[in-house]
């Protein structure tokens, strides 16, 4: 492959170019693409010098929206997504939301105007011809300064988006830098992505690499692995993919049509494990090559799993150094300046200047490749309508989730009692989606009366992450808040859900708390109380006097008797005495 | 039918660790993803590799076909049933 077309000098050469994009089996020219720029840089009334934030589900109209923003002078902003509470955060920076923003597109800010590039062939061709450039005169405009700059938005570890200002120097720098290390085993291959072109991995990789450097890309992010294996048959193909996807391969994919291979499988994001790689390798005889960079980084290295833990290889032209702490400081092209930049990432160098990565310093998570801020997840649930206090914990497991404890408030105890946990959960959930992306969402969800503390007053991830590890994956215990616990004596407040396990088929018609639970639940949170004996040796003088209804809240008086092994019980509310007994131990 | 979308059901409940669910919440006609159940796009492809291995079905190369099946409980109860009679 030749080099790589500059960025700023892209569009005059696109003019007699062959397909750049396809839309599905519909090829598009370099024209075409040209008269898409020419369509949206009708669109674009905003005064020059002033910035616009861009979304758009279709690669090849946000490409086009793009660089009819830099013809007109004009910031372009990409949010990571199009959530409200994104929208909300920039709407006073920018100076019109362009492309699709879904629902959020009624945001009432009056500043707000929503831009849509007519489609062909509904593009009115008379204001086209008198007021904006032809295709080619949209070839002629040019080039662009080199300091038109892109503005990406990600999740900053304070839990306030961070904004990252890329100059077209900065993009161009790295695509030089791919196509050096990668252009030659990619040939003019077509590039599938499954990864949007919202994030700086798919903005680079699916989308400006491909436009610079003579490869057509697609319209469209794919959601399934089986919809890129059958376009092998069409031509060569390289994939642009992350862990997600490539940690679920789907078996049974023919990946070899015709005896034909993918170009490259390329993944970024997040870490791909070693056995996902060798899958990868196994079924499309391509071993992933791993990008390591973020947003504020741009690309930093790329590796090839072949044993576990390989080390990344610098891109050329950057320098990256190591503390004896394992902090990692980085200076490349990529960035705005020649200065060092302090890394998230930690590390330590071999001897070959390669790097072997062990961590993040932050508390930004990332779950399937999102970059998600534990602060920001915990202060948007305590800014809502049901927590009093909130800490969010990462739980590993098959799928890396977020586990949310929360002590909820006056309401949120009301609805428990009235219409249950789940209810509860369903209410949280939807207040956090206006502030997370859906895959990042808190899936589990412990409510208590107090955060678990150590002995230094501190609640730790650990003691957290022990209130998901019951083997249910449903509390066993209701919501419940201490309001003495000075041994020998206890009272816990119970709030009896009309959701509980126990009230299971118990009865469908009339649901009543099994005895059997009470007296569970008297033991379970007596040992958290005293140091309860190990074995229960009899139960004396049991009473149950009134049953125990849904939307109850149940008072549990327990009373440890450590010289002669016994515990007393006695369940009350408003209604009156529910049940009592003395439980001896040995 | 109904002995399937049940199967399906409880199929996405432990596929996906959904926590405070049971079969009968989940409405076999609402929307699976986003407005309904509210499953999210690495659902999507768990609950496709889990359809794969308990009823050997593949996800169709045409994308817009694949949603029409994972539009519902009973979309997908649809497409296995037919699966099942060939």
């Amino acid at each position: 492959m030749p080099e790589p077309t500059p960025l700023d000098l892209l569009l005059p050469a696109l003019a007699g170019r062959g397909p750049v994009a396809w839309r599905g089996a519909q090829a598009l020219d370099g024209a075409g693409f040209l008269a898409r720029v020419g369509a949206w840089h009708a669109t674009l009334a905003q005064p020059a010098g002033s910035t616009i934030a861009l979304a758009h589900a279709d690669a090849i109209e946000f490409a086009a929206a793009l660089y009819a923003a830099w013809l007109r002078g004009l910031s372009v902003l990409v949010p990571g997504d199009t959530l409200p509470a994104t929208l909300a955060a920039i709407a006073g920076d920018v100076s019109g939301l362009v492309g699709e923003f879904g629902a959020a597109t009624t945001q009432p800010t009056p500043k707000v105007e929503i831009g849509h590039a007519a489609r062909e062939p509904a593009m009115a061709p008379a204001s086209f011809d008198t007021q904006c450039p032809t295709a080619s005169g949209i070839a002629r405009a040019l080039p662009l300064g080199l300091a038109s700059s892109l503005i990406l938005q990600t999740s900053g570890s304070t839990g306030t988006p961070l904004r990252v200002h890329k100059s077209l120097r900065q993009l161009d720098a790295e695509v030089r830098t791919l196509e050096r290390c990668f252009g030659a085993a990619l040939g003019d291959a077509r590039i599938a992505a499954t990864v949007s072109h919202q994030h700086i991995y798919g903005l680079l990789f699916r989308l400006l690499w491909p436009l610079a450097s003579g490869r057509p890309f697609e319209d469209r992010a794919h959601a399934y692995l089986e919809s890129v294996a059958p376009l092998l048959q069409r031509g060569p193909l390289a994939l642009v993919a992350s862990p997600a996807h490539l940690k679920r391969l789907p078996a049974g994919i023919d990946w070899h049509p015709d005896g034909r291979t993918l170009a490259a499988v390329y993944s970024s994001g997040g870490p791909l494990d070693l056995a996902a790689a060798q899958a990868v390798h196994a079924a499309t005889g391509v071993l992933p090559s791993e990008i390591w960079g973020s947003t504020e980084t741009g690309g930093v290295g790329w590796r090839q799993q072949h044993l576990v833990g390989s080390p990344f290889q610098l891109f050329p032209e950057l320098n990256v150094a190591a503390s004896a702490a394992g902090s990692l400081r980085l200076r490349s092209p990529h960035l705005a300046d020649n200065d060092w930049l302090t890394l998230a990432d930690r590390g330590e160098l071999d001897g070959i200047g390669r790097v072997h990565l062990s961590g993040r310093d932050d508390r930004i998570v990332k779950i399937e490749e999102k970059r998600v801020s534990l602060n920001a997840i915990e202060s948007a649930a305590r800014g809502g309508r049901w927590l009093d206090a909130a800490r969010v914990v990462p739980l590993s497991g098959e799928r890396l989730q977020l586990g949310l404890v929360g002590i909820p408030n006056a309401s949120a105890r009301e609805l428990l009692l009235s219409h249950g946990r789940r209810a509860l959960a369903a209410e949280l959930r939807a207040e956090l989606v206006a502030h997370i992306e859906r895959v990042a969402l808190p899936r589990r969800f412990r409510l208590v009366g107090a955060l678990p503390m150590n002995r230094q007053g501190k609640t730790t991830d650990a003691a957290l992450a022990a209130l998901f590890a019951d083997t249910e994956s449903r509390p066993l215990l209701p919501f419940h808040d201490w309001t003495l616990r000075q041994p020998p004596q206890a009272t816990v407040e119970l709030w009896i859900s009309p959701d509980l396990y126990h009230f299971q088929g118990h009865f469908p018609q009339q649901p009543i708390l099994p005895g059997v639970a009470q007296i569970d639940w008297a033991i379970t949170l007596a040992r958290q109380a005293f140091a309860l004996p190990l074995n229960l040796k009899r139960m004396e003088t049991l009473k149950f006097q009134a049953l125990i209804q849904p939307g109850t809240r149940l008072l549990l008086d327990l009373e440890w008797r450590p010289e002669r092994q016994q515990l007393e019980f006695r369940a009350h509310s408003t209604a009156g005495s529910h049940a009592s007994a003395r439980l001896v131990f040995a | 039918m109904q002995a399937l979308e049940l199967e399906i059901k409880t199929l996405i409940i432990e596929t996906l660790g959904l926590e405070d669910l049971k079969p009968e919440d989940i409405d076999a006609l609402a929307p699976l993803f986003v407005d309904g159940l509210g499953l999210d796009s690495i659902d999507a492809l768990d609950l496709g590799l889990a359809i794969q291995r308990r009823y050997g079905i593949h996800m169709s190369a045409d994308a817009e076909e694949t949603r029409q099946h994972f539009r519902s409980v009973r979309a997908l109860a649809a497409l296995i049933g037919a699966q099942r009679a060939t």
